[in-house]
């Protein structure tokens, strides 16, 4: 049987590792307070970095920005008056004109017809538009609707000679079958009224009518304007 | 070192000493590193805020040659439509009587009447303060004019501005001047309901103008 006795102070006893602590202590610091200077130089050069970069940029922003903002503001101004045409052709295409159906007319009333009374009389008319489920809130200023226009034609006028019935009849169908004026009705133009003149007695009979006609309902609409990239 | 075998002064002292560390490392966090690591998280988001700003500016204005062109195209097209098409707030009725004699001398009319026919509804007004710009205004003219003539004065009204509207003709006949006719026409132009805002000094004026 063999005892080990251990007269060492364990104050005094020397650690029996291959390195001392010590060693490891001032290693451990040293390394730590290396890589941290390290890593601070090296965030100190990034912060230089980005601060002269920095500098640059707010350099270059100076002189861009006035630029910048007035192309912003001419950009803002260009599609407000893109807008503005558009709600101008919108008027334009909803309107007639009414010179070329004018000569039209004229050309196309027969010589034993004398119109008295032209009368062309627009409407402005809302349609109002369906309100879906989303739209509820829609705020009160809001137009639910959308404007058109549609106009109603009346034409008075006399017819003379033995078939003056036939001769209005037929300027009726003329009237309705018109190349210019068959796209702009709603329907074909009706005889209201066709009757004898009570004036006029003996000679060649003569008889009054009354043609009335209504055109197709035209949206004032805001058009897409024809040219121009946004 | 055995910190029981060390004396009360020393362990003090050790314990000062930590005392000390700790509270030079707080007071190197708070006083250096944090002020430093803020003013670096800053400046470098502030610089990519201003890249991506230049970016998109220059992106922005790489079109402006193009840009300016076409703003310059709308700009005389609108400044035209101000000067010519659209009825003045401001005494309407002056701007439009001056418009209808001169068109109606250039085709031999003359013109009687020019009076303004109210007949704004409703509908214009919340339209106005939605998105449009343009509501309209109806004048009716009273002349006595031949058929040739009426044809004459519809084409040129109807030319000097595309988007007038005429919403009514009337044409009676006169026993006495079979080819005279007495002419009633409402012509419908479109007014300023509200001038649009432009931000740009030069078109800014244009409204005002008309």
């Amino acid at each position: 049987m063999s005892i080990r006795v251990n007269l060492l102070n364990p104050s005094e006893a020397r650690r029996q590792g291959m390195v001392g602590v010590k060693f490891m202590v001032h290693i451990s610091l040293g390394t730590a307070v290396t890589l941290f200077a390290f890593f601070s130089v090296l965030g100190y050069m990034r912060y230089q970095a980005a601060k002269r970069d920095l500098a640059a940029a707010r350099n270059i922003w100076e002189v861009r920005e006035p630029m910048y903002n007035s192309i912003l503001k001419m950009k803002e101004d260009l599609a407000t008056e893109k807008k503005f045409q558009q709600e101008l052709r919108g008027w334009q295409d909803s309107r007639i004109e009414w010179k070329p159906l004018l000569i039209e007319l004229r050309n196309m009333c027969p010589p034993t017809v004398q119109l008295r009374r032209l009368s062309l009389r627009g409407e402005l008319f809302v349609k109002i538009q369906p309100v879906t489920g989303g739209e509820a809130a829609t705020p009160a200023s809001r137009p639910t609707g959308q404007p058109m226009r549609w106009y109603s034609i009346t034409l008075d006028g006399k017819a003379w000679g033995a078939q003056a019935e036939d001769v209005v009849v037929r300027f009726v169908r003329t009237f309705g079958n018109n190349s210019l004026f068959k796209p702009l009705f709603e329907t074909a133009p009706r005889l209201n009224s066709l009757q004898r003149e009570m004036s006029q007695e003996g000679s060649e009979p003569v008889r009054v009518f009354s043609i009335g006609a209504q055109t197709k309902k035209r949206e004032i609409k805001e058009q897409k304007a024809p040219r121009g990239p946004q | 070192m055995d910190w029981a075998s060390l004396s009360k002064e020393k362990k003090q002292a050790l314990l000062l000493i930590g005392l000390w560390v700790v509270g030079g490392l707080a007071a190197l966090y708070y006083f250096v590193l944090a002020p430093y690591f803020a003013r670096r998280s800053t400046s470098e988001s502030e610089l990519d805020s201003l890249r991506a700003k230049i970016a998109q500016a220059e992106s922005t204005m790489r079109g402006e040659a193009r840009l300016r062109a076409e703003f310059a195209l709308y700009t005389e097209e609108f400044g035209n439509a101000v000067t010519n098409y659209i009825v003045p707030m401001e005494n309407p009725l002056s701007w439009v009587t001056e418009k209808v004699y001169a068109n109606a001398r250039q085709v031999g009319v003359d013109v009687q009447t020019v009076a303004e026919v109210g007949s704004m509804s409703g509908y214009w007004e919340g339209a106005i303060k939605a998105d449009r710009t343009v509501k309209p205004y109806s004048v009716r003219i009273v002349t006595e004019c031949s058929y040739q003539q009426l044809i004459d004065l519809v084409e040129i009204l109807e030319k000097s501005n595309p988007a007038l509207c005429i919403t009514e003709i009337t044409i009676s006949p006169q026993d006495m001047m079979p080819m005279r006719h007495v002419l009633n026409m409402t012509v419908e132009y479109p007014m300023w309901g509200r001038k649009p805002k432009l931000n740009m000094l030069e078109t800014n004026k244009a409204p005002e103008g008309g």
